[in-house]
């Protein structure tokens, strides 16, 4: 195991995070990546749809432009790293929740490629990464009604959740607690955890032996879970320790972008110190009862997006609302484009494929239909440079998370349910 | 209020009728569905406890669903019953992949959804009704053994299962533990919620993201232990020996952990890990780490429900089991010392023992937070202190009045549980627990000195006569950041005391909220959105009974108008089967409810949800005759349904599948009664159970199936991309068997039949389906699928 390193080189996170020197962070060589395929996957959500009319950017196939006032616009800055993809359906889902379960999983099954898994998780297993954490999902204030199909968006399987870490201060110390203290200390730390670990692995065997067959599931996954327990603490951590986030009371609405900004933080650290090759951030979740009150607003935010045309303040407010998750957005982008990948091979954004995804077109219409997504960095070579719009009315989404896996180097010609369509989509790759 | 079975909701009427098959019904003159004539069943079990309360919103010739397969009439006559018949018949007649569609379609199990997402649970008698109707209509159905269709076993034993503590149980049990408050450094992962419950034992799995924060908790416990080790230990390690001592410490410490004495193997295990930590770090540390383990062992975090075979065909619990369900049950934490002690002495399984050691835990003040959590979780109160009010408009709702608000209705919970109150009770009364703050915010008058907890009993004058739904908990979270919402409060009912589901706007429909507009009241705003048909269908259920509240606020205070309009609190309570009227304001409402079998039906099987936690087919079944008999005995009271599932056959039974490597099911049942079966059984597996699925991927590993199951796979035709295949499994042995076989498959499973597939590994697991699960001794069944390579 190769020595831990421990210097403070984060003073802060936030501002401090994009001011800080990223040098010498990494220990180990990473594989190289083949040409043309992205080495990291990101999934960036945002609730309730959108207003189809004020989304949409400009452009085509090598132009990108935002009208003014648009949702999009924020990303003016940088509308080289996007590829805009408008116009695909969620085949057979509709409404809100229908809508949040497809979105990611294009309605898989066991039947099919994804075993029911999403895209998020299906790749992340098949990739097999020698990192710490087979993926990471955070969460900003996505849990306050508790785990259900409105809630969450990644699945481990049919109509198995994945949950995400709502709490920055929990993140932290699940990516660099094991690493805090001396390195000796920290090898021994992480030696006494693994054997107990084994004896809990027993522990477990036995009580699955003594299960019928309906309530195996539960203690298969408890030893699933105790092997990604035991994974994370046989890794090494790639870089320094940062300090950890400011506290900050995770619930509350008030700081939704507070917590939003320390889980980016948090997920750009991770894959900065090759901790995951897989993350998400959930901002929220369907039919979010979030008020954007930094913004002025007192309505929810999912009473906003279903505002029709004729309310014109009503709907400004929703583009309001749909413009600060564009700056978030950005921020992402921002935040991956300041640091080196350790090889000197560009930046972690030019390897990475970042995906913004909602989980409904035209939210007034609860429909499914024309649902937008965003595509950002270079993913390895697979996305070109330069911003683009792409329009794909009528196509399967499926098709797109096609594109993601294959992205990301499998090699699945379909995702979900495979009757929607095979192929990824056409003239994304460059 | 009395509950007659002519008058019971469906869920009910096909829970008696399915226990009458059981033997246990009596003189229940429903219990006859199983031969009833296809049209007798169409009205009373499929037309009007579903399409007619749960479909007609939509799928009529005017709803969002018009233009479906499914359009019903919502005329009373017997023409329109007819076609409505034929019209089920057809509907009943279609599949995807395989599957009735009139199943596939109120659950949202359909790969292309519903619309009107999920109506129905597969655990509700509604589903089990439409499964009837589509055996009826396709022939399938036989009358002789058609009411079996409820999985509810005969002897109403419920499903073997383990329990993972609930986030609140884990607490409770580790602060007894610890005998402390203890804070653990971490906020645990949010369990799922099903039907609005967040201990479902369905959904309570240890994921990675909770096993780390199990770890980072157990460490933080284990830490106070070592910090505070003489009060923890049962010896002196100086005087008895380390070694010795250590032993004694994993004794103990781990019988109240694991709530049963541990195993020679499990007290091995730990002994073991204290010799190789102690030998490096010494013997506090070691014990610290011993105690880290034990607080994130399976043992700890599951409770079984498994039992020892009894011989006649089920499992009867542990003594042990019974002691960890019953305080559960009552306490939402682990046995105490007496209780611990009964069950070692095997005194549990006398059922005088259990139901007294019921009434010694009700009696103890800590059972009210079970009850407080019911109430929260039954009428989803407990998100208020995270609702958004707008702070220009309702400065006055600070955090300490939100709390004071969830206080008022525990504490009227609490005191009508003690006093022998009724939910018609918690429905209608008027009196009320208020803090000086929130009288004052009520704009109650409550003089006097408050009781220990900060409230003054009193009686509401703005909002008398409406029990709970007066109370600013349940007004405030179900309400908009900035206005009142008839919708929230109206879909509350509907779903919560009516346990009818409502479906979501419809796609492609404009849902977009009236705008606020000082011209019109809150009530004409919705009038005016709820013009439209293809909304009224759904929204004439549902506003009506949300006008009712209308005198109250977004943050729960009372209006004498709204804004400048004079407010109108009339409305009506319709599409039930025996609750329907017309009422004028809250009171109104709550006479209503507080008066209708439905809503004391739904109040049952709310609790029953909650409390038996299961989401197995037919555990539900299996309690709610007992429950709602004890409960309409009772007069609906309100403290009548603990013991009454306490005493009920599922209490101390279950039945499932046998496990190959743990239990014999015609096992040892003359068993020393304090030996745990968890703990003597766990060495004797059979070898293909010790494989780790985790380790051995690629395996090679042989079929599996359980002891007395023999099978016989045969390539029923083969190409150069795939192969379809039969599997005929038989039963050897002398008795009944739930079978299942683990087989290796050569390529992707792309369909298959008779059978559950479930991947495990690398390799697949076939479960009967609902008809075929179990097979009689010398019986056989096949199941069949196909593999594209």
């Amino acid at each position: 195991m190769s020595k831990l390193r421990r210097r403070n080189l984060l003073r802060g996170l936030g501002v401090g995070l994009v001011a800080a020197p990223f040098v010498d962070l990494l220990l180990r060589p990473r594989r190289a990546a083949a040409a043309g395929v992205a080495r990291r996957l990101v999934v960036f959500f945002s609730p309730n749809g959108t207003v189809p009319a004020r989304w949409t950017p400009e452009g085509g196939p090598g132009s990108l432009s935002f009208p003014t006032g648009s949702i999009l616009e924020p990303l003016a800055p940088v509308a080289e790293h996007l590829t805009v993809v408008a116009g695909l359906d969620f085949f057979g889902a509709d409404n809100h929740e229908g809508g949040m379960a497809a979105m990611l999983t294009n309605q898989g099954s066991l039947a099919d490629v994804s075993a029911g898994m999403s895209v998020d998780q299906y790749i992340a297993k098949e990739l097999k990464a020698d990192t710490r954490f087979t993926s990471l999902e955070l969460g900003v204030q996505t849990s306050a009604w508790g785990g259900s199909t409105q809630t969450r968006m990644s699945y481990a399987g049919p109509g198995a959740f994945v949950t995400p870490d709502d709490n920055p201060a929990q993140v932290y110390t699940r990516l660099f607690g094991d690493f805090v203290g001396g390195d000796a200390e920290a090898m021994k730390l992480m030696a006494r955890r693994q054997r107990v670990v084994d004896l809990l692995v027993d522990e477990a065997r036995d009580l699955r032996g003594q299960l019928g067959a309906e309530e195996r599931p539960k203690l298969d996954a408890h030893l699933e879970a105790l092997a990604q327990v035991e994974k994370g603490l046989s890794g090494v951590v790639g870089c320094a320790v940062p300090d950890a986030p400011a506290a900050v009371n995770a619930l509350d609405n008030g700081a939704f972008p507070e917590v939003g900004a320390a889980q980016l933080d948090l997920l750009t650290l991770a894959l900065a110190c090759d901790m995951t090759r897989v993350a998400s951030i959930q901002f929220s979740h369907t039919v979010s009862p979030t008020v954007l009150s930094w913004l002025g607003q007192s309505e929810g935010h999912h009473s906003l997006s279903h505002i029709d045309d004729s309310n014109v303040a009503g709907v400004d407010q929703f583009v309001a609302a749909e413009r600060w998750f564009a700056e978030q957005f950005r921020g992402l982008i921002e935040r991956l484009a300041m640091i080196p990948e350790p090889d000197g091979d560009g930046t972690l954004l030019d390897n990475t494929l970042v995906v913004w995804a909602k989980e409904m077109g035209d939210s007034r219409a609860h429909v499914c239909t024309g649902v937008p997504f965003v595509l950002a960095g270079g993913a390895g070579g697979y996305l070109p440079s330069g911003g683009r719009l792409l329009q794909f009315p009528g196509v399967s989404h499926g098709r797109l998370l096609v594109s993601i896996c294959q992205a990301m180097g499998l090699s699945n010609d379909t995702f979900g349910n495979a009757t929607y369509g095979a192929g990824p989509l056409e003239g994304l790759r460059a | 209020m009395k509950i007659s079975s002519d008058t019971l909701p469906l869920a009910l009427t096909l829970a008696l009728s399915a226990l009458a098959a059981c033997g246990r019904g009596e003189g229940d003159d429903s219990g006859d569905q199983g031969c009833d004539s296809d049209p007798e069943f169409f009205e009373r079990h499929v037309w009007k406890p579903v399409l007619a309360t749960r479909c007609i919103s939509c799928h009529s010739s005017e709803g969002a669903a018009k233009a479906t397969r499914m359009v019903l009439s919502g005329d009373n006559s017997e023409e329109a019953l007819a076609a409505n018949l034929a019209t089920l018949r057809e509907v009943a007649r279609l599949e995807s992949e395989g599957q009735p569609l009139l199943l596939l379609k109120p659950t949202n199990e359909h790969p292309q959804m519903h619309q009107g997402g999920a109506v129905l649970t597969r655990d509700s008698p509604e589903y089990v009704a439409l499964e009837q109707w589509v055996a009826r209509a396709t022939g399938a159905y036989d009358c002789e053994g058609g009411a079996d269709a409820l999985a509810c076993d005969q002897s109403g034993a419920g499903a073997r299962r383990v329990r993972r503590l609930d986030h609140r149980e884990y607490q409770q049990t580790l602060d007894a533990l610890l005998r402390r408050a203890f804070t653990a450094p971490v906020t645990f992962a949010p369990d799922d919620v099903i039907d609005g419950y967040s201990n479902n034992a369905s959904a309570l799995k240890v994921s990675p993201l909770l096993a780390g924060q199990y770890r980072e908790a157990a460490e933080a416990a284990a830490d106070e232990i070592a910090a505070d080790l003489a009060a923890f230990l049962p010896c002196d390690p100086v005087s008895v020996g380390e070694p010795e001592c250590a032993a004694a410490f994993i004794k103990d410490f781990g019988r109240r952990a694991y709530r049963r004495p541990l195993s020679a193997a499990e007290q091995q295990r730990y002994e073991d890990l204290f010799k190789e930590f102690a030998a490096e770090d010494g013997f506090a540390p070691a014990i610290r780490w011993v105690s880290a383990a034990i607080l994130q062992s399976p043992g700890f975090l599951y409770r079984t429900e498994l039992g020892r075979a009894d011989g006649q065909g089920h499992y009867a619990l542990t003594p042990h089991e019974l002691a960890a369900e019953l305080s559960y049950l009552i306490l939402g934490a682990s046995p105490d010392d007496q209780l611990s002690q009964l069950a070692d002495e095997g005194a549990l399984s006398d059922p005088e023992v259990l139901v007294a050691e019921a009434e010694r835990l009700l009696a103890d003040p800590t059972s009210e937070r079970m009850l407080h959590r019911f109430a929260e979780e039954w009428l989803k109160i407990g998100r208020l202190p995270l609702v958004t009010r707008d702070p220009a408009l309702f400065p006055d709702l600070t955090p300490q009045l939100r709390a004071d608000m969830l206080g008022e209705t525990r504490k009227l919970f609490g005191a009508l549980f003690r006093e022998g109150g009724t939910l018609g009770e918690l429905l209608t009364t008027s009196q009320t627990y208020l803090t000086p703050a929130l009288a004052a915010y009520y704009g109650e008058a409550a003089g006097g000195q408050p009781d220990p907890d900060g409230f003054i009993k009193t009686n509401r004058t703005r909002g008398a006569g409406a029990g709970v739904l007066a109370h600013g908990s349940l007004l405030t979270t179900h309400a908009l950041p900035t206005s009142s919402s008839p919708i929230h409060r109206g879909l509350v009912v509907r779903e919560r005391l009516f346990c009818q589901h409502m479906p979501p706007p419809p796609p492609a429909v404009n849902a977009s909220p009236p705008p606020v507009d000082p011209a019109l009241s809150t009530r004409d705003r919705y009038a005016q959105h709820s013009s439209d048909p293809t909304c009224a269908g759904c929204h004439k259920l549902i506003d009506p009974i949300g006008f009712a509240f209308e005198h109250f606020d977004a943050a729960g205070r009372w209006r004498p108008t709204d804004g400048v309009h004079t407010i109108d609190d009339s409305g009506e309570v319709s599409h039930t089967q025996s609750t329907n009227a017309a009422f004028q304001g809250l009171a109104g409402l709550a006479a209503v409810l507080g008066d209708s079998e439905e809503v004391a039906a739904c109040y049952v099987d709310q609790w029953s949800r909650f409390a038996i936690a299961s989401a197995a087919p037919g555990d539900l079944a299996c309690v709610e005759e007992e429950l709602l008999g004890a409960f309409n005995a009772a007069e609906g009271r309100l403290d009548s349904l603990v013991l009454a599932l306490v005493r009920s056959p599922y209490f101390r039974l279950r039945t499932g599948q046998i496990a190959d490597g743990g239990l014999d099911p015609t096992g040892d049942t003359t068993a020393d009664p304090t030996a745990d079966t968890t703990g003597d059984t766990t060495t004797t597996g059979d070898p293909t159970d010790t494989a780790d699925p985790t380790e051995d991927p690629t395996g090679g590993a042989d079929p599996d199936a359980p002891p007395g199951i023999e099978f016989e796979r045969k390539v029923d035709s083969m190409w150069p991309a795939g192969e379809c295949d039969t599997v005929t499994v038989t039963n050897t042995s002398q008795a009944p068997i739930t079978w299942y076989v683990v087989l290796t498959l050569q390529g992707a499973l792309v369909n298959h039949w008779n059978a559950v597939a479930t991947p495990e590994g690398d390799r697949t697991r076939f479960v009967g389906a609902d008809y075929n699960a179990t097979i009689q001794p010398n019986n056989s069944t096949s199941f069949g699928f196909c593999l594209e390579y």
